[in-house]
C-alpha cells in the first residue's frame, strides 16, 4: 500500500491484493497543446507474455488514425458516423496518432528509435485489405519476448485530437475527451480453435474495444484553466507556476484509460460506501448533477446486490456540453460519458437511463471483460437488461423511461419493442452482427434481443436462480475475458444444478436460439370454440321404421383450441384455459408443431385460452395474440374510437385557421 | 380591445344555431376516423384478453405490438387524415364565408350562413390559399433553419441555455406573426363582404389595417388564445386526475371533450366577431 501518495480530496486506487493478471501495463506522461488540439507523449508499455509463444512482435491499436481521412476503415464507404457527416472538414479538424521512437528496453543494440519510415515498424491490416488504414501498428522487437518474460517498450508519441467524430477529440470551447486516445496493446489470446495468436483487430465503425487489464498511470502537463475527470484517482496534482499544471493518475485492474477535461466543467462529489462519486457538469447542467449522482448510487447498490461487488474506489460520470455530445453514451474503466442538456425535466428519464446503462459497463466489459469487437452482446444486451431492471426498480414497470405530460413507458417494455419493431425480426443471428456484418449490424439484435432474451430466461427460472446464475458467472470471470461459450456455461451449470436436466435443456434451447441463429418467437392462440353438447339429430334406423330425432342440448361442453406457431424459435409453453365457473385447465405443449388442435370437454362453457398466461416468454413478438376470449373488453373499442374522434377533431379546428 | 373581446364572445354566444351546424359536420368527419379504429380494434386484436390493460392505463406494449403487427392506427392516421383535412379545408371555406356574413349583417341565422356561404366561396377560397402559402412559407423559412442547422448553431452560442432561449423567443415572434397573420386574413375577407372589393384590394386593405391596428389586433388575438389556453387547461386537469378507465368513464369523459370542442368552435366564431368590432368598432346594431 502507497495510500500516502494520494492527495487528501481524492480516492485511494491501490488494491492490497492484484485483481486481475496485469499482464498489459502503462506509464505515461503527456502534455497537452490545447491550442493546437494536441498532445506530445512519452509511453512504456510493461507487458507480460502470459502465453506458452515466444512474442516476436507486438500489435498496438491506433484507433485515433480512424479520423486521419476518409480512406481509414472506419469512415471509408460512408458520409457521414453516428448521424453525423464529415464533408466540410479543414485540415486542423481531422486527428491522427504516431508513434515515432519506440525502443525495447534492454536490448543494448537497439539505442537508437526505430523509425517508423524504415518499415521495420508498420501498419498492418489484419482485417480487410485496406493499405490505406492505420489503425494497427505492429511493431517487431529484436529480442522475442520468452514465455513469462516482461516487455518493456519504451514510446514516444504524438496525437493530434480530431474534431468529434465518434466518441474521442475535441469539441468548442475547450472541451476534449481522450478516449482510445493512446497507442494500447492487442491481446495475444487462444483463439476459439485453441492457437494462439494476436487479437487485435482494426477500427470498424460497428465494433468496438478489446484489450488486457493492468495498471495505468497517467501524468498530464496542461493549462490550468482545464478541470479534468479521468478513470482512477488522482495521486498528484503540482501547479508550474507558468499556467500549467501537472496532475497524475493512477487505477489498477482496469482495461483502459479515459479522461476528459473542460474549461466549463464543474465537479460535484459524493460517497456511496467505499465509492466516491464525481460528477463533471458544465456549469449549466448543475442541476442535473444530483439527478447523474443518484442514478450512479441507485446501480452501484442494485449491481453490488445482484451481480457482485465493485472494489474501485472511484466512479467519474462526465456530462458533456450539448455541443460535446458525440463523446457522450460510452463506458471506460472507472469513467462513463452521459448525455443530457439544459433543462432536462425530471420526466424525461433518459437521463438516467444513460447513466445507469453506462454504468453497468464496469461489470459487463470493465470487469467481465468480453471481447466487444466479436460479442458485443455479451456486454451491450447484458447491459441493457439491469439497465432495465435497475429503471424499473427505483422508477416503476411503467415510468422509468419517460414520465412525461401524461405518456409514460418503462425501459423493459421500450427494450423489448425496440426489438421487436426491426423490420426484419430473422435477419441475422445476434451473436453475428458487428463483427461478421460489419455493414448492416442491427444493434436492436445485440442490445435488445438479447437483453428480452434475459428476461424470458429470468422468468423462467425465476428471479432467485438468474441471480445465483449472474453472480456465479461474474465471480468465475471477473478480471477476465469470458467468451459466450463460457457464459453458456455457466448458466447451464447453475440451471442444471437448481432446475434439473429438463430445464437446462429448456435454457440451452432459448440461448442457441435466440443468440446464434436468426429466428424470432411468436406463438398464437388462433382460435377458442367452446360448444354446449347435445344429442344427435336426423334421421335414425332403417327405411322400415326411420325414426327423426331432434337435436337436445346436455350438460357439459366440447372444446376446440387452435394454437400456431408462427415463428421459427421454439419453445415448450403452457396454455391456460379459464371456464365461465372460474375454474382452470392448463395444457403444456412442446411448442414444436406449426400448428396444433387441443379439444377436450368441460362442464361449464370455455371463456377464455391463454399461451403462456404469464408472459414468461418475453421474446414473443406479438403478445396480443397470445390469448383468446369471447368476452373481450369491447369498451376499450370506444376509448380509443373516441380518443381518435377527439384528437382528429381538435386537428381539424387547428388546420383551418386561413380557410 | 376588451370590448372587442367581450363583443366577439357575444356575437359567439348568439351564433350557437351556427356553431351547432359548423360542430355537427365537424363531428361527422371524425366519426369517420373513429369508426374506422373502432373496427380496426375489433378486427386486429378483438379477441385478446390483453385489451383489459388499455383500459386501465396506457400500455405500451399492447399498443406497440398492435402497430407492429396490424398497422394500427398509423395505418388509418396516415391514410384516413389527410382527405379529412383537406374536405375539412374546403368546408371551412364555406364556414367562415358563412359565418363572417352573418357576423357582418349581425344576424346570426342558418338561412344567411348558407347564403353567405355559397355567395363567398370562391373569393374566400382565393383569399384562404394566398394565406395559407404565406403561412407554410413564413413557418418552413423560419423553422427548418432552426431545427437542420442545430450542429453549428449550438457551438456559435455561448451556451446551450442560450438555443432554447432563442427558441423560445423565435416561437413568441412566430406565434405572434401567426396572429397578424390570422387578423389580416378576418380583415381582408370583412373588406370583401362589407366593400366588395376584388380578392387584391382585400387582401392588400386587410393587411394594412392589421397592421394600422396591430397592437389591437395583437391584444384581442392574446385573449382569445389566453382564453383558449385557460380551458385546454382545465381539460388537461380532469383527464389528468382520472381519464377514459372505465366504461363509464369513457362516456363522462366523451361528452367533456364534446363540449370542449363545441367550445373551440364558439371560440373561432368569437375571434371573426371580436376583429368585426374592432374593424366597425361602432355599437352593437341590435
Ligand atoms: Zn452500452
Amino acid at each position: 500500500m502507497v495510500s500516502g501518495q494520494v492527495p487528501a480530496n481524492d480516492c485511494d486506487p491501490y488494491f492490497a491484493k492484484a485483481k486481475s493478471v496485469r499482464n498489459a501495463n502503462y506509464d505515461i506522461k503527456l502534455t497537452l497543446d490545447h491550442e493546437a488540439k494536441k498532445i506530445t507523449a512519452t509511453e512504456t508499455l510493461i507487458w507480460i507474455n502470459h502465453s506458452p509463444d515466444t512474442i516476436q512482435e507486438m500489435r498496438l491499436y491506433m484507433y485515433l488514425n480512424a479520423f486521419k481521412n476518409t480512406n481509414s476503415t472506419f469512415l471509408g464507404g460512408t458520409t457521414n458516423v453516428f448521424g453525423q457527416t464529415f464533408e466540410d472538414r479543414t485540415a486542423e479538424e481531422w486527428g491522427w496518432i504516431e508513434v515515432t521512437k519506440a525502443v525495447q528496453r534492454g536490448q543494448g543494440d537497439l539505442t537508437e528509435p526505430v523509425p517508423i519510415e524504415s518499415g521495420v515498424i508498420k501498419y498492418i491490416q489484419p482485417n480487410d485489405d485496406n493499405e490505406d488504414d492505420q489503425s494497427v501498428l505492429q511493431v517487431p522487437l529484436d529480442q522475442g519476448v520468452m514465455p513469462g518474460d516482461t516487455l518493456f517498450l519504451d514510446m514516444k508519441f504524438t496525437a493530434k485530437m480530431p474534431k468529434i467524430i465518434a466518441r474521442t477529440g475535441y469539441a468548442d470551447k475547450d472541451y476534449f475527451a481522450f478516449l482510445h486516445w493512446f497507442p494500447q496493446a492487442g491481446v495475444y489470446e487462444k483463439n476459439r480453435a485453441g492457437e494462439w495468436g494476436w487479437n487485435c483487430h482494426q477500427f470498424f465503425r460497428t465494433t468496438e474495444f478489446y484489450s488486457d487489464f493492468g495498471v495505468y498511470d497517467v501524468e498530464m502537463t496542461l493549462a490550468d484553466h482545464l478541470i479534468i475527470g479521468a478513470s482512477g484517482c488522482k495521486i498528484k496534482d503540482q501547479n508550474n507556476g507558468n499556467g500549467t499544471r501537472t496532475v497524475k493518475y493512477h487505477v489498477e485492474d482496469v482495461i483502459d484509460f479515459a479522461w476528459v477535461c473542460y474549461s466549463e466543467f464543474e465537479e460535484h462529489r459524493d460517497q456511496w460506501n467505499h465509492v466516491e462519486i464525481k460528477a463533471m457538469v458544465p456549469v449549466e447542467h448543475r442541476s442535473l448533477a444530483p439527478r447523474l449522482i443518484q442514478a450512479v448510487k441507485n446501480s452501484l447498490e442494485y449491481l453490488t446486490e445482484n451481480v457482485g461487488e465493485y472494489p474501485f474506489t472511484t466512479i467519474t460520470i462526465i456530462d458533456p456540453p450539448l455541443h460535446g455530445l458525440r463523446s457522450g453514451f460510452m463506458e471506460y474503466p472507472t469513467l462513463i460519458t452521459g448525455g443530457s442538456f439544459w433543462g432536462a425535466p425530471k420526466g424525461f428519464r433518459g437521463v438516467e437511463s444513460l447513466i445507469v446503462h453506462e454504468f453497468a459497463h464496469q461489470y459487463f466489459m470493465m470487469m467481465l471483460a468480453s471481447n466487444e469487437k466479436e460479442e458485443a452482446w455479451l456486454d451491450e444486451g447484458f447491459v441493457t437488461y439491469y439497465e432495465d431492471r435497475i429503471g424499473i426498480n427505483y422508477f416503476g414497470e411503467k415510468h422509468s423511461q419517460q414520465d412525461l405530460f401524461g405518456l409514460h413507458h418503462g425501459n423493459r417494455e421500450m427494450s423489448r419493442v425496440e426489438y421487436t419493431s426491426i423490420n426484419n425480426l430473422a435477419s441475422g443471428a445476434t451473436v453475428d452482427q458487428g463483427w461478421n456484418n460489419k455493414t448492416t449490424r442491427s444493434r436492436e439484435l445485440v442490445y435488445q434481443k438479447t437483453g428480452t432474451m434475459l428476461v424470458t430466461m429470468e422468468r423462467l427460472l425465476g428471479l432467485e436462480t438468474m441471480n445465483r446464475l449472474i453472480k456465479t458467472y461474474f465471480e468465475r470471470w471477473k478480471f477476465k475475458h469470458p467468451r459466450g461459450e463460457d457464459f453458456i456455461a455457466v448458466a447451464l451449470e447453475v440451471v442444471e444444478k437448481e432446475k434439473g436436466a429438463e430445464m437446462k435443456s429448456v435454457i440451452e434451447s432459448l440461448l442457441r436460439q435466440s443468440i446464434y441463429e436468426a429466428s424470432y418467437c411468436d406463438y398464437a392462440l388462433s382460435n377458442a370454440v367452446s360448444r354446449q353438447k347435445r344429442t344427435p339429430m336426423g334421421l335414425f334406423g332403417t327405411t322400415d321404421s326411420m325414426d327423426y330425432q331432434k337435436e337436445e342440448l346436455k350438460d357439459g361442453y366440447n372444446n376446440v383450441v387452435r394454437v400456431d406457431r408462427k415463428g421459427g424459435m421454439i419453445l415448450p409453453v403452457v396454455i391456460e384455459i379459464i371456464f365461465k365457473d372460474g375454474s382452470n385447465k392448463i395444457i403444456e405443449w412442446d411448442g414444436v408443431a406449426n400448428s396444433r388442435t387441443f379439444e377436450f370437454e368441460s362442464a361449464t362453457k370455455m371463456v377464455s385460452a391463454h399461451i403462456d398466461p404469464e408472459q414468461k416468454i418475453y421474446l414473443d413478438i406479438d403478445l396480443n395474440n397470445n390469448s383468446y376470449t369471447w368476452q373481450p373488453e369491447t369498451s376499450v373499442f370506444w376509448k380509443y374510437a373516441l380518443k381518435v374522434m377527439f384528437w382528429v377533431q381538435n386537428v381539424l379546428q387547428s388546420v383551418s385557421m386561413f380557410t | 380591445m376588451i370590448k372587442a373581446f367581450t363583443q366577439g364572445w357575444k356575437i359567439a354566444f348568439r351564433s350557437w344555431r351556427i356553431a351547432t351546424i359548423v360542430y355537427l359536420l365537424q363531428f361527422l368527419l371524425a366519426l369517420v376516423l373513429g369508426m374506422m379504429v373502432y373496427s380496426e380494434l375489433g378486427s386486429s386484436i378483438g379477441h385478446s384478453l390483453e385489451l383489459k390493460k388499455l383500459l386501465a392505463d396506457y400500455d405500451h406494449t399492447v399498443l406497440s405490438d398492435l402497430n407492429n403487427i396490424h398497422g394500427g392506427f398509423q395505418k388509418i392516421i396516415t391514410t384516413g387524415l389527410p382527405w379529412l383535412v383537406l374536405i375539412w379545408l374546403i368546408a371551412s371555406v364555406f364556414i367562415s364565408g358563412g359565418l363572417l356574413f352573418a357576423i357582418d349583417r349581425r344576424q346570426y341565422t342558418w338561412a344567411l350562413f348558407w347564403a353567405g356561404g355559397a355567395r363567398y366561396f370562391f373569393s374566400f377560397l382565393k383569399i384562404g390559399l394566398v394565406f395559407l402559402a404565406i403561412f407554410l412559407l413564413i413557418t418552413a423559412a423560419i423553422w427548418i433553419p432552426l431545427a437542420g442547422n442545430f450542429d453549428t448553431i449550438i457551438p456559435a452560442l455561448p451556451s446551450e441555455r442560450e438555443y432554447a432561449y432563442i427558441i423560445i423567443f423565435v416561437l413568441v415572434l412566430y406565434l405572434l406573426f401567426v396572429l397578424f397573420l390570422w387578423g389580416s386574413a378576418t380583415a381582408a375577407k370583412f373588406f370583401k363582404i362589407k366593400e366588395n372589393t376584388s380578392i387584391w384590394q382585400s387582401l392588400k386593405k386587410g393587411f394594412g389595417w392589421a397592421w394600422r391596428h396591430f397592437t389591437k389586433v395583437e391584444g384581442l388575438l392574446i385573449l382569445f388564445a389566453f382564453a383558449q389556453m385557460g380551458v385546454v387547461a382545465i381539460y388537461w386537469l380532469i383527464e389528468g386526475a382520472s381519464g377514459m378507465v372505465s366504461p363509464t368513464l369513457i362516456w363522462v369523459f366523451f361528452f367533456i371533450q364534446q363540449v370542449f370542442v363545441f367550445f373551440r368552435i364558439l371560440w373561432r366564431i368569437g375571434v371573426y366577431g371580436g376583429v368585426e368590432a374592432l374593424m366597425s368598432p361602432v355599437v352593437d346594431h341590435e
